[in-house]
C-alpha cells in the first residue's frame, strides 16, 4: 500500500499517456473501461480536448463482460465503430479491470485488425503505472509498426521526443520549440507527441539527432538509439541564456562534436532548493538557475520516469508520497519549486515555494497556468 | 536471434503435469540443452524434483514484500537445478484472497522486466500451468511472446478429458491472434478401463496426436521419494526412455514448426 496518498491526488496514469501520445494521429482510441478512466482522460488529463475533440470511445465494460470475457463482442463493436468513423488507425487501451482479469488487449487488437483490415494497436496498460510509461509504450509501438527500417539519415534533421501536454500543458511550448529550432536552421522531423503524423513516423529513423525533452522522451530516445543508432540529447530550452546554451549544444551534437560543459556548478551560496517535476525539465530548470547565477545547491526529484545516469548527487527518484514528505521533512531544503499540489502539503509550509505547474499532477486545476518556457 | 522452443504444459489439477514437465526438463538437459522451467501454479511445486526438494522464495513471495519488490534481481527468482535447469516459481496469493491469475501475469511481467529470456537465452522454456484455463491469467502462457505450442497432459479419466477439451477450446479461441498451437496430448496413465481408446477418441476429436504414452511407473514414485525425476534417478528405466523420446519428438516438432 505504498502508493496510498494522504495529500496528493492520483497522478496521470499509463492509459492517459498512451491516449495523449496518439491524440494527433487521428486515431480511433477505444478505452476499455466502465467509463471512469475515459472520463478521467478526456476531462482531467487532456488539455487539448476542450479545443479539439478526437474519436475517443469507451467500451462501457460491465460486470458481466468482465466475468464472461466477451472478447468477440468487443471485437465486433470496435470494428463497427472503425468502419462508421472511417479512421485509419485503431488503438485499444487497457485499464485496471482488464488488467486484473487478464484481458488480452494486444490479442483483441490483432483480431480487430484481421476483421476490419485497418491497423490496430493494443496496449496492455493497467492504470497501475504513471503516464510516462504509457507515452513510452505508445511511442515504441508506433515506431515498431510504422517506422521504415531502411532510411537514409538526413543531415541536420532532429526529432522531438517526449513532448506531451501532461508535462508541457497546451500553452504553446510545442510550437515555441519548433519555431526556435527552425529559426536556428534546424530541420524538425517527427514530433513525438504534439504535432505527430504517420508520415513523420515512417521517416523518424532519418533524424541525425533525437531531442529528448522529457524523461519519457529519454526512454524513447534510448529505444531509437538501439533501433536506428540515432544519438540523443536530453534537455529543454528554459528561456533566457539557457535557450542559447541549449541551442549551442544541439548544434554541436548535430556537428558530431561533444558539447563542452557550459553550466556553472553550485557556488556554495546559502540555502538549498528542490525542484520536483519531470526529470529532464527539472534538470533544465536547474541549469537555467545556475546560468543566471543562483549559487545555492539545487536538487531534482521526480515521481516519474528516471534516468539514474543523468541524476546528480542529491537528486532523488521518489517512490511515493511518503518518500516525498520524508525528503521535505529532513530539513535539507528551504525552497521548493514544484506543482502547486506538491507545495500544498504540511511539510512544505515553511519552504519558499515557486509554482511549476505539472499537468500530470494537478490536472485541469492548474493546466492553464503551465509555463511557456522559451519566451520567458 | 537465439531460437527458443517454448512449450506450455496444461492439464487438469493433479494429473501429473509437474512430474511430466520436470522429467521433460531433465531429458532436455541430458541432451545438452539449456532449459528454463517456469512453474505457473500457486502451489509452487513444479520445480521441486529438479531442485531436489530445495525451496526458494517465489516471484510473488518477493513482490509481496514491498521492501524487496523494487530490488528484485534475476538471481533472486531463477535457481539452477539438475542439469543446469533454470527454475522459476511464479507463486500465488495468500489462500482464499487475492487473484492467482493476476499473480501469473505479474510474475511474467517481472521476468520480462528483468529481461530473463535475453539474459539466460535458454534453448527450451517449459511453462507448467495450473489445471484448467480458468481465466485470462492462466491463458497468459499461451499468448504471443510466450509458448509456441501447448501440450495437454491427461489420463483416461472423465474429468481429465473434460479439462483437456476446455484447454483445447481456449487454444482454438486464440487462433485468430496467431498464438500457441495445440501440439498434442501426453497420456499419463491412471490405468482406467480402455484408457488408450478413451484418450485416442478425444485426440481424434481435437485433431491431434497422442505424443507420449506414459505408464504408471514405480521409478517415477521412487524418484519422487528421493526428490528427483525418474530421468535423473533411474536413467535406464523404461519410463526415463519414454521421457527422452518425448523430448526428442517435441524438439523435432518445434524445429518443423520453425
Amino acid at each position: 500500500m505504498g502508493q496510498l496518498c494522504i495529500y496528493l491526488p492520483p497522478f496521470a496514469s499509463d492509459y492517459s499517456g498512451v491516449c495523449s501520445a496518439l491524440y494527433d494521429l487521428g486515431c480511433l482510441t477505444i478505452i476499455n473501461d466502465a467509463s471512469c478512466c475515459t472520463a478521467h482522460y478526456v476531462y482531467c488529463d487532456e488539455p487539448r480536448w476542450s479545443r479539439q475533440q478526437r474519436p475517443v470511445l469507451c467500451t462501457t465494460l460491465r460486470n458481466v463482460d468482465a466475468i464472461l470475457g466477451q472478447d468477440a463482442k468487443l471485437v465486433e463493436r470496435v470494428c463497427d465503430a472503425a468502419v462508421n468513423m472511417d479512421v485509419n488507425l485503431i488503438a485499444l487501451v487497457g485499464t485496471p479491470v482488464p488488467a486484473i482479469i487478464g484481458m488480452d488487449t494486444a490479442g483483441i487488437a490483432r483480431e480487430v485488425e484481421a476483421l476490419c483490415g485497418k491497423p490496430a494497436l493494443g496496449f496492455d496498460t493497467t492504470g497501475f503505472a504513471y503516464y510516462d510509461k504509457g507515452l513510452v509504450m505508445a511511442g515504441k509501438a508506433l515506431v515498431e509498426r510504422f517506422a521504415e527500417r531502411d532510411v537514409r539519415v538526413v543531415p541536420g534533421r532532429v526529432n522531438i521526443l517526449g513532448m506531451s501536454p501532461l508535462d508541457f500543458g497546451d500553452v504553446g511550448n510545442d510550437a515555441d520549440l519548433v519555431t526556435l529550432l527552425e529559426g536556428a536552421g534546424i530541420m524538425v522531423g517527427a514530433r513525438f507527441f504534439m504535432g505527430l503524423t504517420l508520415e513523420q513516423l515512417r521517416d523518424c529513423g532519418a533524424a541525425t539527432l533525437n531531442l529528448a525533452v522529457s524523461a519519457a522522451g529519454v526512454q524513447l530516445a534510448k529505444y531509437l538509439r538501439r533501433r536506428f543508432g540515432t544519438p540523443y540529447l536530453a534537455g529543454f530550452p528554459m528561456g533566457g541564456a539557457h535557450t542559447q546554451c541549449w541551442l549551442d549544444r544541439v548544434k554541436a551534437a548535430l556537428a558530431g562534436s561533444v558539447p563542452a560543459p557550459q553550466v556553472p556548478q553550485a557556488a556554495g551560496a546559502p540555502g538549498r532548493a528542490l525542484i520536483v517535476g519531470d526529470q529532464v525539465l527539472a534538470d533544465s530548470l536547474r541549469e537555467r538557475m545556475r546560468l543566471e547565477g543562483d549559487g545555492r545547491g539545487i536538487d531534482v526529484a521526480s515521481f516519474f520516469a528516471w534516468d539514474a545516469a543523468a541524476a546528480q548527487a542529491g537528486d532523488a527518484h521518489l517512490a511515493n508520497e511518503a518518500a516525498y514528505l520524508r525528503l521535505l521533512r529532513d530539513g535539507t531544503y528551504d525552497a521548493l519549486i514544484a506543482d502547486p499540489f506538491l507545495g500544498d502539503v504540511p511539510a512544505a509550509a515553511d519552504l519558499d515555494f515557486t509554482s511549476l505547474v505539472h499537468p500530470a499532477v494537478s490536472s485541469k486545476l492548474h493546466w492553464g497556468d503551465a509555463p511557456r518556457f522559451i519566451p520567458s | 536471434m537465439h531460437r527458443m522452443l517454448k512449450i506450455a504444459i496444461y492439464g487438469k489439477g493433479g494429473i501429473g503435469k509437474s512430474t511430466v514437465t520436470a522429467n521433460l526438463a531433465a531429458a532436455f538437459a541430458q541432451m545438452g540443452l539449456k532449459v528454463m522451467q517456469i512453474g505457473c501454479d500457486p502451489k509452487s511445486d513444479s520445480t521441486s524434483l529438479i531442485l531436489h526438494g530445495q525451496e526458494y522464495p517465489t516471484v510473488l513471495d518477493l513482490i509481496r514484500s514491498e521492501a524487496d519488490a523494487a530490488n528484485i534481481v534475476l538471481e533472486d527468482i531463477v535457481h539452477e537445478g539438475y542439469g543446469g535447469v533454470l527454475c522459476v516459481e511464479a507463486g500465488g496469493p495468500t489462500p482464499g484472497i487475492g487473484c492467482a491469475g493476476r499473480g501469473i501475469i505479474t510474475a511474467f511481467d517481472k521476468l520480462e522486466e528483468l529481461d530473463a529470456y535475453e539474459v539466460y537465452q535458454p534453448d527450451v522454456v517449459l511453462y507448467d500451468v495450473l489445471g484448467d484455463v480458468v481465466c485470462g491469467g492462466f491463458a497468459m502462457p499461451m499468448r504471443a511472446q510466450y509458448a509456441d505450442v501447448v501440450y495437454i497432459v491427461t489420463s483416461g479419466e472423465k474429468m481429465a478429458l473434460y479439462a483437456a477439451r476446455n484447454i483445447a477450446t481456449a487454444i482454438s479461441n486464440f487462433r485468430a491472434r496467431g498464438y500457441a498451437q495445440l501440439g498434442g496430448i501426453i497420456l499419463n496413465r491412471r490405468n482406467v478401463v480402455d484408457e488408450l481408446a478413451r484418450v485416442q477418441a478425444v485426440a481424434n476429436e481435437l485433431s491431434c496426436d497422442i505424443v507420449a504414452d506414459i505408464p504408471r511407473s514405480d521409478h517415477i514414485t521412487w524418484g519422487e521419494d528421493a526428490g528427483m525425476t525418474a530421468v535423473e534417478a533411474y536413467p535406464r528405466s523404461e519410463v526415463a526412455g519414454i521421457f527422452r523420446n518425448l523430448a526428442k519428438r517435441l524438439l523435432e516438432a518445434g524445429g518443423a514448426r520453425g
